[in-house]
């Protein structure tokens, strides 16, 4: 009986065995992709499906409450966009993305925990749409082709490496990410005493998913208590309000530098937004996924 | 946003581990996780604990009471540094600072195997030194601890992950095993704060003819992570709550003082109110009331 229950222990840590690398090809067309994402299903798609819940309401007393942007297709916003996924169990979910400036012009930075969770990479139909809007994709739809994560986030979810990249395709018009959107340069190693814009496209109350957000000129503010129990560089708290579904966001330096990305909250603290610090892992990562096409 | 909830267990469970451990007599092996586990005494009555795991370090001051000695309170400073089985080095910044190195002197001793392991099945004990110095001076003074040799011992691995039965397989999957005990009525006020960096809890609950307090507060404060916590247990009079669960009063005894009132008016909206603090050590009357907590009273059945 015992020898029984261990096989079966053991099939059931094949199963959900992680992949061995720290990226993942995506074999399916892009094309098959960016059709399955109708204006519906992403209008109806909630964050990630594992989300944990914010309170929801307003942030009482927040000094940093996101704003929408009224315009998010002109030069300097159009770069941050929505990510569409479904995940290994079939189930639809979103988080946000930035694109950056990258020699092969397709490169997506977003949360770890959006290209790869639970021991799966979420190579399911995923996509990026910059400039996203009520359910419209005016500058196009950009299906990934590669799927990158750190090592640190793909063997054990260590929140301080909480930090995922895409190569994307060319869009249904043939074109390059870089082609259409004014892409961010990207920074690692800086001191962590920044002043941040915090983008993203929160989905849960007092948001509805339909416009991109920003939290503006929100400083740092210290380290999430649980950064230290983990190994890596402490991550980054700032005051800001975005819900789930904001998840791989941006946070951008000088107006024109991506130098985080949004990886958790707490649901009784809706105020305060954390991400991991952008370190030499970060670093790698980009490297790789510059290398990648 | 997501990855919180998820990302707390691993941590979540070596603390535990430190909070467990802290129970432990002095000279306790390290396990449950934690690659290095020292005890040394601190002033003014209290219990220091020096321990960590890869890049994890931290130093409790634990003050206890009563006789036989129970644990009152603790405060656990965290930081970055480097620990391994047989060394820790890392900075507490204007608390002090831990850098000790083992030196064998004993007999390496093994204990008995475990079956069914997935990795090593059984610890391996070195007994010895660690040489070095610790320096702790907790916030004003509160206790303060030198020391440049402490007898200890050196375990690896840090845990063992066996499944010597069925039971502890059902275990490691959150399944239990066994008839279901029948649970004693529990009435339950707890009441929750977080901002930013800081979070405070109070929980007070009352089972059969005792009542039991728990305060928790963690913070960062730069490059150091500091958890907190209280306990006390007093007889059940010391937490009512009425019937309809509108409203409920605590006085729970030291490390807590004050009392708090927990009233839910007609139209639902919760008030939690009164001077009820906890000291803990190294932070005194922390407030455990007001209206920035959420609260909630709740009875099983």
């Amino acid at each position: 009986m015992l020898a029984f229950a261990l096989a079966c222990l053991l099939a059931l840590c094949l199963t959900s065995a992680p992949a061995s690398a720290d990226s993942a090809s995506v074999s399916a067309s892009p094309r098959a992709a960016r059709e399955y994402w109708t204006a519906a299903r992403m209008r109806a798609a909630p964050a990630l499906p594992e989300s944990r819940r914010r309170a929801g309401g307003p942030a009482a007393g927040a000094s940093t409450a996101a704003e929408a942007i009224a315009e998010p297709t002109v030069p300097g916003t159009s770069q941050n966009g929505a990510v569409f996924i479904v995940t290994e169990s079939g189930l639809r979910g979103r988080c946000s993305g930035t694109a950056v400036q990258a020699g092969n012009r397709s490169i997506v930075v977003t949360a770890g925990h959006c290209v790869h969770d639970f021991g799966h990479w979420l190579t399911g139909r995923w996509v990026f749409v910059p400039g996203y809007r009520y359910g419209e994709r005016p500058l196009g739809t950009f299906a990934a082709e590669w799927l990158g994560t750190t090592p640190q986030w793909r063997k054990g979810e260590n929140g301080n490496f909480d930090v995922g990249m895409a190569v994307v395709s060319r869009n249904e018009r043939g074109q390059r990410l870089s082609d259409v959107v004014e892409a961010d340069k990207i920074a690692w190693g800086l001191p962590r005493r920044q002043v941040f814009d915090v983008y993203g496209y929160p989905v849960e109350e007092p948001f509805d998913g339909a416009t991109l957000q920003r939290c503006a000129q929100t400083p740092y503010e210290g380290h999430d208590f649980l950064s230290f129990l983990t190994s890596g560089p402490l991550d980054l708290a700032v005051d800001c309000n975005v819900t789930p579904g904001s998840s791989g966001g941006g946070w951008v330096i000088r107006g024109d530098t991506l130098n985080g990305v949004t990886s958790s909250g707490y649901s009784d603290d809706p105020k305060t937004t954390f991400g991991p610090y952008f370190g030499a892992a970060i670093g790698r990562l980009y490297r790789e996924a510059e290398r990648a096409k | 946003m997501s990855g919180r909830a998820r990302r707390a267990w691993t941590p979540a469970l070596c603390l535990v581990a430190v909070v467990a451990l802290l129970a432990m007599p002095a000279g306790a092996a390290a396990k449950n996780g934690l690659e290095l586990d020292l005890h040394l005494p601190g002033s003014h009555g209290y219990e220091i604990e020096v321990g960590g795991y890869d890049t994890t370090a931290f130093v409790s001051a634990s003050r206890s009471v009563g006789n036989p000695r129970r644990l009152e309170a603790t405060s656990t400073y965290i930081a970055r540094g480097k620990v391994s089985a047989t060394s820790i080095e890392a900075s507490f910044g204007s608390l002090g600072h831990v850098s000790l190195r083992f030196h064998p002197n004993g007999p390496v001793t093994r204990t008995k195997p475990r079956r069914h392991c997935l990795g090593p099945d059984r610890y391996t004990i070195r007994s010895g030194v660690f040489v070095g110095a610790v320096r702790f001076r907790g916030e004003d003074g509160y206790t303060t601890a030198e020391s440049h040799r402490i007898a200890g011992k050196s375990v690896t691995p840090p845990e063992l992950v066996c499944f010597d039965s069925i039971a502890s397989i059902l275990r490691e999957f959150g399944l239990q095993t066994g008839k279901k005990k029948k649970h004693p009525k529990v009435t339950r006020l707890r009441a929750d704060w977080r901002e930013a960096v800081h979070a405070t809890s109070f929980e007070a609950s009352r089972k059969a003819d005792e009542a039991t307090f728990v305060a928790i507060h963690q913070q960062t404060e730069g490059k150091l992570a500091i958890y907190r916590s209280a306990y006390a247990k007093a007889p059940a009079a010391s937490l009512g709550a009425q019937t309809s669960l509108s409203q409920a009063t605590v006085r729970p005894p030291a490390p807590f003082s004050g009392t708090g009132l927990f009233r839910r008016d007609p139209r639902g909206a919760k008030l939690w109110s009164g001077p009820l603090a906890v000291s803990f050590p190294g932070e005194p009357d922390v407030p455990l009331t007001g209206s920035q907590f959420k609260t909630q009273l709740t009875r099983s059945w």
